[in-house]
């Protein structure tokens, strides 16, 4: 039973990032129908910023944490502004923005491997000391700092989304683009917040996440195609439901590599979303149409 | 954005001038007896090898063409057909020992049938889904590249020495081989991208349910085309395991789905001439460009976005598109000066 509880406990904290990752996905999917394949490389460009500055520079955490924020936002507008928009000005069909993701991904993949190094950094926690112990189950401080954080940052967005006119506004461009513009929503704008918003969630995963598994330029395609999954198995709809679901992949992967096969793990998380994406109501299946 | 919305970016279905489609042929003819003799031409057995990396290359890319380019249905799994051609062809050469021909038959087959039976559940799937769809498909059959030692010897691979199996005869002509099997995939691709059955295939990519209306076979054609495309590049596995001697996991990964769909689209998406231009620079940029050894997918990566966002025809779209501007031109001239 402990083995369980504390194969459940790294299992929660995993998902957690999955479901940030979802997170960060469906909030631009749902502003503008685009599926961002470079999102696993931008939660690589949050872990690996974080290398930099806490390891190499010695910046401490407050201060990697504001570091990280500001290399999200410049990735923001190399993103949106330099690919995204030209692209959408240009009138490029689904398969070429789709081509335009993955291209980017491996820009910053490339760009990491050569400014600072192809291998995989550790990071250091951000509350270090011996392992936390809980009613006889044991488990590392990060396990639960991921966990706070992840949901703390999903009540941030959730409170973005209801309760303040730019996320309200934001929601109403996701439904019908044109008559959120002609109610007077500046749509381009909220846009570009919803890059931001989608782009700094993802990065401070991945600065989450380092500590656990390191930081290397080659760490984004295995979390974000679980994140895919979690996004795709909470129904493409709400962030919520994704969250969610992001938890039961990560549980099944930490549960099944320990009572099954550590080997098979990854391939369940991607027979869940070969799966989901194929038995998923009709509005998956449309794709494309936000 | 919507299926419907008017294709401003790649290439339409042009109708050609009259007479320009049987000159189009005449140098197709000449260029593939001219492929089919460099093997002869080529000295060294460096460029012999640059040769046939670009023809297998070539084929890959063909096979994602004929998918992606020609029906829109994007695949980032098109690793796991080509790892079904080469790790079918290589087991069952050595663990069988069944006759080279008959074991590359086979694979082919293998791959052509993998493709029918994933193209029920993945055709239910459209656009960005089908991309993840196929991604998942891709990164299912490397993990078990990986794990299925028993059949795949893991890591480590298959070896599969030339002389041994196909004969010290055969091995020292194999580069034909491999420009053959270029030749046919071309000319394949190219006999089902002409005619009814090309425009009915780009008709299904730009407006599925305006092609449906019109009596074109949608489902069927997309499933045909899959099958066509996965048999492709299995075949283009095939090939790959006798020219390298040895199949490893690393070489059918994710790394080579998205590979071929650089290719693709360096080269032009929907241009069969275009694969195998884009596979000859994949394959002689970083040849001719060492220091760029390092930075190779960097450079890539940004030449691709650049493409896309500068000539969203490739390089083959591209050049077409010049010399249309340079023949409009010429004629606006001669009009002026007489």
């Amino acid at each position: 039973m402990t083995t369980f509880l504390q194969l459940a406990v790294s299992g929660i904290a995993l998902g957690s990032i999955y479901g940030l990752i979802a997170l960060g996905f469906l909030v631009i999917y749902h502003a503008t129908g685009l599926v961002n394949f470079a999102q696993g490389q931008l939660l690589m460009a949050g872990a690996m910023a974080t290398f930099v500055l806490l390891m190499q520079f010695g910046w401490g955490y407050p201060l990697t944490l504001l570091g990280v924020v500001v290399v999200a936002l410049l990735l923001t507008v190399v993103f949106r502004y330099g690919i995204h928009r030209p692209m959408v000005k240009r009138g490029a069909p689904t398969e070429n923005m789709v081509v335009a993701t993955i291209a980017f991904g491996l820009v910053l993949t490339a760009a990491a491997e050569l400014l600072i190094g192809n291998t995989r950094f550790g990071v250091d926690p951000i509350l270090s000391g011996p392992p936390l112990n809980i009613g006889g189950v044991s488990m590392q401080a990060q396990s639960l700092v991921i966990t706070v954080v992840a949901w703390a940052l999903v009540g941030a967005v959730w409170f973005f989304f209801t309760k303040t006119l730019t996320g309200v506004s934001l929601r109403a461009v996701g439904l019908n683009r044109n008559a959120a513009a002609v109610s007077g929503v500046r749509v381009t704008r909220l846009i570009t917040i919803a890059f931001a918003l989608s782009i700094v969630v993802t990065a401070i995963g991945g600065m989450l996440v380092a500590p656990i598994i390191g930081a290397g330029p080659n760490m984004g395609l295995a979390i974000a195609v679980k994140g895919f999954a979690a996004a795709v198995l909470g129904g493409m709809s709400s962030v919520y439901r994704g969250m969610v679901a992001g938890l039961a992949i990560g549980l099944i992967e930490m549960l099944s590599s320990y009572y099954i096969s550590s080997a098979y793990a990854p391939v369940i998380a991607y027979t869940i979303l070969f799966f989901a994406l194929v038995l998923m109501p009709a509005r998956v299946r449309q794709g494309g149409i936000a | 954005m919507s299926t419907t919305t008017l294709r401003t970016q790649t290439e339409l279905a042009r109708p050609s001038r009259h007479g320009a489609r049987r000159t189009t042929f005449w140098i197709e003819v000449a260029a593939s007896i001219l492929v089919l003799a460099l093997p002869a031409m080529i000295g060294s057995a460096y460029q012999l090898r640059l040769l046939q990396d670009v023809a297998i290359w070539s084929i890959l890319a063909l096979s994602l063409t004929l998918i992606f380019g020609h029906t829109g249905q994007i695949s980032l799994g098109q690793a796991a057909f080509y790892a079904v051609g080469g790790y079918a062809s290589a087991i069952l050469q050595t663990a069988l020992g069944v006759p080279a021909p008959i074991a590359w038959v086979v694979a082919i087959a293998l791959g052509m049938g993998v493709a029918f039976v994933v193209s029920f559940p993945l055709l239910r799937i459209h656009g960005h889904f089908l991309a993840l769809g196929t991604l998942a498909l891709g990164l299912i059959v490397e993990t078990l590249l990986v794990q299925l030692v028993p059949l795949t010897g893991g890591h480590d691979g298959i070896l599969l020495p030339g002389a041994v199996q196909l004969g010290s005869w055969v091995q020292a002509r194999f580069p034909y081989i491999v420009v053959g099997f270029l030749l046919l995939a071309y000319w394949l691709v190219r006999n089902l991208t002409q005619g009814g059955m090309g425009r009915a295939f780009f008709a299904l990519r730009d407006d599925p349910a305006g092609a449906a209306a019109l009596g074109v076979p949608v489902t069927r054609y997309k499933t045909f085309v899959f099958m066509i495309g996965g048999g492709l590049a299995a075949a283009a596995g095939v090939l790959y395991a006798h020219h390298t001697q040895v199949v490893t996991p690393d070489a059918f990964g994710f790394g080579t789905s998205i590979e071929v769909l650089l290719i693709v689209v360096i080269g032009g998406m929907s241009s069969r001439f275009g694969a195998i231009v884009g596979a000859a620079v994949i394959v002689f940029l970083p040849e001719s460009l060492q220091f760029l050894q390092e930075g190779r997918n960097l450079v890539f990566g940004i030449l691709v976005l650049a493409i896309l966002l500068f000539l969203p025809g490739g390089l083959v779209g591209g050049v077409r598109s010049f010399a249309k501007t340079i023949m409009r031109r010429r004629t606006q001239e001669t009009e002026v000066s007489s």
